[in-house]
This record gives C-alpha cells, structure tokens and sequence, in this order.
C-alpha cells in the first residue's frame, strides 16, 4: 500500500465518533490525583468532606472539625506527660535509655510508648486507662540520676510557654 | 488524630499520605506528610489551626 492509500483509508474512524457522542454523558466518578492513582495499591484515606481553607492575605487558616478533634481527644486520655530533671553536670539522656529504664520499672499490662516533645518533656501513650493510672499511681520515678516527674495530660500544652520552676 | 492532619494539610494542597513516623507518632516533633500541591498558588510557610475557642500556628518545611 502507497503512502498516500494508507492516508485515504483513514476516515472510517469520524463516524465511530460520531456515534460515541450520542452515549449518555458516563457516570462522574471520584477525582483522584496523579499521585493517587500510582498509588492505587496503598490505602489512601478519602479527601472528601475536608474542610475549605481560607486564605487572608499572606495566611492561610484551616477550621478543623470539632467532632473529628473531640475523637482524637479521646485518644489521648490514656496518656501522660512527664518532665525530666537532671541536675547539673549529670549525663543527659537519650529517649531509648529512659524508656528501658522504665521498662523495667513500670508493670504495664500492655506494651507503652513514649516520645519526646523536646526541653524535657515527655509524652507516655498507654493501652489502657488502667495501666496509665498504675503508673501515675507510682508517681515520681527516681532515674538515678534525674528524677522523671510525671503529669495529667491536657490538651494544647505547649513545652516553650511552660515556666521552669527550680523549686 | 490522621484525619485532622490531613485537615490542616489540606490548607496547602490535597493530601495524600502520611509516613510511619508520624501516623505512629514515634517522633514528636513534626507531622510529615505527603501532599499533591498547585505550584501555581501561592506557597504558604504557616498553617493557622482553629477550632473552637482556640487557634494556633503551625510551621510548614517543604521537602522536594
């Protein structure tokens, strides 16, 4: 077949088109990004009902739904903070050394997590409300050296605005 | 507590994942997460969080 032929025989395709157009417009189906689409195999939680941003100027703001906060509250009501006091000149200790030493010294029924929020403080996630009140229970732990002081978890704590108090 | 993070990185641009570190919350200091973004807008480097009562600012560090 010459060039030219190959060109000729092409327009069978306009009336196939044609017809495609007299389908019922498809079914809108959920926008995903680019990302989402590679990455079909993992989960990806749903972007709907996400609230709207606002933007002011130079800020942006997002409202977070109160529901949604209050569950995450929820969650936290099982954990503890804790401060560390180390007196001057001792050794300052990495996360994982405080966690085994507690993890010797604390019978949880379940396992327990911690997390450090940085200036001394710490965050302690426990399994249940029993086990958090066991610990709590046994108050003040002595490191030798440092003493971990621990306290009721509350909600928008912030480690830089907390008075140091050297009493 | 995932869902409210990818409420506040919604502000910036569509979110999509959130890595191991931060949905288990072994690091405590940032919450990293993966967010599909229109470069065509404005890029905001502070997140005003609100709710009820209350507001605060969280910093935002772009990797790319």
């Amino acid at each position: 077949m010459f060039g030219w032929q190959a060109e000729m025989s092409v327009p069978a395709a306009p009336l196939k088109v044609a017809r495609v157009a007299t389908l019922p417009p498809p079914v809108a189906s959920p926008v995903i990004s680019f990302a989402q689409a590679l990455t079909a195999s993992t989960k990806a939680a749903s972007n709907d009902n996400l609230p709207q941003p606002l933007i002011r100027g130079e800020r942006v703001s997002m409202k977070i739904t109160q529901d949604i906060y209050e569950k995450g509250m929820t969650v936290c009501k099982t954990n503890l903070r804790g401060r560390l006091l180390l007196n001057k000149g001792d050794k300052p200790y990495a996360t994982k050394e405080i966690q085994s030493k507690l993890q010797k010294l604390w019978k949880t029924t379940r396992a327990w997590s911690m997390v450090s929020l940085g200036r001394g403080y710490y965050e302690f996630f426990f399994a249940t409300k029993m086990d958090m009140r066991s610990v709590w229970a046994a108050g003040t732990v002595n490191l030798k050296s440092g003493v971990l002081r621990l306290f009721e978890w509350s909600k928008d704590f912030n480690m830089h605005t907390q008075r140091n108090t050297h009493a | 507590m995932e869902q409210t993070l990818r409420e506040i990185a919604s502000a910036i641009g569509t979110p999509l994942l959130i890595d191991n570190a931060t949905s288990k919350r072994l690091f405590g200091h940032y919450a990293r997460i993966l967010v599909d973004m229109d470069f065509s807008r404005n890029l905001f480097h502070e997140i005003v969080v609100e709710r009820e009562g209350y507001s605060f600012t969280v910093k935002v560090a772009y990797e790319w």
